[in-house]
């Protein structure tokens, strides 16, 4: 039934055909998923840019004394949300810090895009030298700039300089299915105790429950993504973001600290 | 860290200790290829091919189409991309995002992948007669082929397109990767497993979707065979052949599978295995 072959002739000419064919239209299709990679990020960036900001106005909208007007937040911008963007929407993979609208000098550390992802459960694996010619190029602060009032630059906001008055903050995160309420606990200007405040996500909160500990060891809220909870990890990180932005020193929310 | 988005009508998930911009980029070769491959999207250029001309095709297509041919050619039929119409006429003709319907034209059940020509040099794909072509196979194993591609920096890692798998290196814990095949009637047991390290692993089976690959030789849906997997070099290769080796004898299948070069297993519906000699078992 099939055909066949001269003896000595090895049908390998579809392994050979098939490598060859990959290689063609990796060739062809290399520029276009690399701008369309770039977009990608653009959009979750000014998505998360925005997000971080509109949650951080809405706690300042309780009683604000004598700390300066808020900028108006910028609009959330729930179109690019789709459900694949959403899906593997980029997070930032140094210690970020929630913008404050209500002083431009605040600094929003974003992805960095050459930062090694932290793996749930890969172990570390060397990169080889190929890793620089395929990393994403650095998004442009301007066009984040241009549409927000927060200032957008690749500088990580280094843990250690953090300055967090003692107390414990709630933070409040969204997800698709539901809000995580984050509480950090911060004693001599650090993060010791951290979790989960209340739940209200479809999915039981314990699907994240090895990410819960983790601001404590890395003084951050930049935790790991779950595997199948990709979304209660990131709204638990929203919510530690919120969290930790209300116990910043200098935080223009300072009436609105719970003690 | 493991990464999922819902693409090519299955769950797509990379396992890879990247940045998540290197990881979007592999997802994006999904749509890229879904975008040029899909006969359920009426916007895809799949769709927009018309019997009767040579049509200029973009290289993802082309290429799709002349390796599709050429398993045909090599499977005698077994495999063969034509079966398209046959396939809605079935009623696989939903999109699987938003359920519509897609109209397919109206096909004659002689139709054949020799109803279909490539010109290398004007890179053109000529349909002889109305036919829907389905790249669902070549397409998905050529995207995730890509994807791998793309990855290649990374070294160990791992794609699942719905079961489609290419794995890379070694696992996190620095062993080979090992596989399991999925039992056809038990879900939760495994008829067998392998280790295996920069080898794509298909498996055409019925557990998923019931039965939907056609034997166009027949114009039937095949039966006999629960689960044919195979390991290859590529996604693209595997994931055809393991259409293919569901249609043929088991016999046939081993003999085509070994002359090619490539490991596979294939059960069958009375749970009777074939294996290739090599095939590497953990």
């Amino acid at each position: 039934m099939l055909k066949r072959r001269g003896k000595g002739k090895v049908s390998n000419d579809l392994v050979a055909a098939s490598c060859m064919a990959v290689l063609a239209v990796y060739a062809a299709g290399y520029s276009r998923t690399r701008d369309a990679a770039r977009r990608f990020e653009t959009q979750a960036k000014e998505r998360r840019a925005a997000t971080g900001a509109r949650r951080t106005a809405a706690k300042l909208t309780p009683p604000v004394i004598s700390a300066p007007a808020p900028q108006p937040a910028p609009e959330y911008n729930a179109a690019p949300e789709t459900a694949t963007a959403r899906a593997a929407a980029p997070r930032p993979s140094v210690p970020a810090v929630a913008p404050k609208p209500a002083n431009k000098k605040a600094v929003v550390s974003m992805p960095v895009a050459t930062a090694t992802a932290t793996a749930t459960t890969a172990a570390p694996s060397p990169l080889p030298s190929g890793v620089q010619e395929i990393a994403p190029v650095p998004m442009p602060a301007q066009e984040s700039t241009a549409s927000t009032p927060i200032a957008i630059t690749r500088e990580p906001a280094a843990t250690s300089t953090a300055k967090w008055r003692d107390g414990t903050y709630t933070g409040l995160g969204d997800s698709p299915h539901g809000d995580i309420e984050a509480r950090v606990v911060i004693r001599d200007g650090r993060i010791v105790e951290a979790g989960i405040a209340s739940c209200d996500t479809r999915y039981p909160c314990s699907v994240i429950d090895p990410l819960i500990h983790q601001p404590v060891d890395r003084q951050s809220a930049d935790v790991d993504y779950m595997s199948h909870a990709t979304e209660s990890s990131d709204a638990y990180y929203y919510a530690l973001v919120a969290a930790l932005d209300s116990a910043r020193e200098q935080s223009p929310a300072d009436a609105t600290i719970p003690k | 860290m493991i990464r999922r988005e819902a693409l090519m009508g299955t769950i797509v998930s990379i396992e890879v200790d990247a940045p998540a911009a290197t990881a979007n980029r592999a997802f994006e070769w999904f749509r890229l290829v879904e975008a040029h491959c899909s006969r359920f999207d009426a916007g895809s250029e799949l769709c927009q091919l018309k019997a009767g001309r040579p049509t200029p095709a973009s290289p993802v297509l082309f290429e799709a189409v002349r390796f599709a041919l050429m398993v045909a050619e090599e499977t005698d039929g077994a495999f063969d991309p034509t079966v398209g119409g046959r396939m809605a006429a079935r009623g696989f003709n939903r999109h699987y995002l938003t359920r519509e319907v897609t109209d397919a034209p109206s096909t004659s059940d002689d139709v054949s992948f020799r109803d279909v020509e490539v010109d290398e040099r004007e890179r053109t794909i000529l349909l002889r007669r109305p036919l829907t072509l389905d790249l669902g196979a070549v397409a998905k194993g050529l995207a995730i082929d890509a994807a791998a591609r793309e990855l290649q920096p990374f070294r160990n890692f791992a794609i699942d397109a719905g079961g489609d798998l290419y794995l890379s290196g070694h696992n996190p814990r620095g062993e080979l990767w090992s596989a399991g095949i999925r039992h056809p009637h038990a879900r939760d047991e495994l008829v067998d497993r392998m280790r295996v390290s920069d080898r794509a692993v298909c498996t055409s089976g019925t557990y998923e979707r019931g039965p939907h690959i056609l034997d166009a030789r027949r114009g039937e849906a095949a039966v006999g065979v629960a689960s044919a997997t195979v390991v290859a070099p590529s996604a693209m290769l595997a994931d055809a052949l393991a259409t293919a080796a569901f249609i043929l004898e088991p016999e046939e299948s081993i003999a085509l599978l070994t002359r090619m070069g490539v490991q596979g297993l294939i059960v069958t519906t009375g749970l009777e295995h074939f294996r290739t000699p090599d095939l590497c078992r953990a």
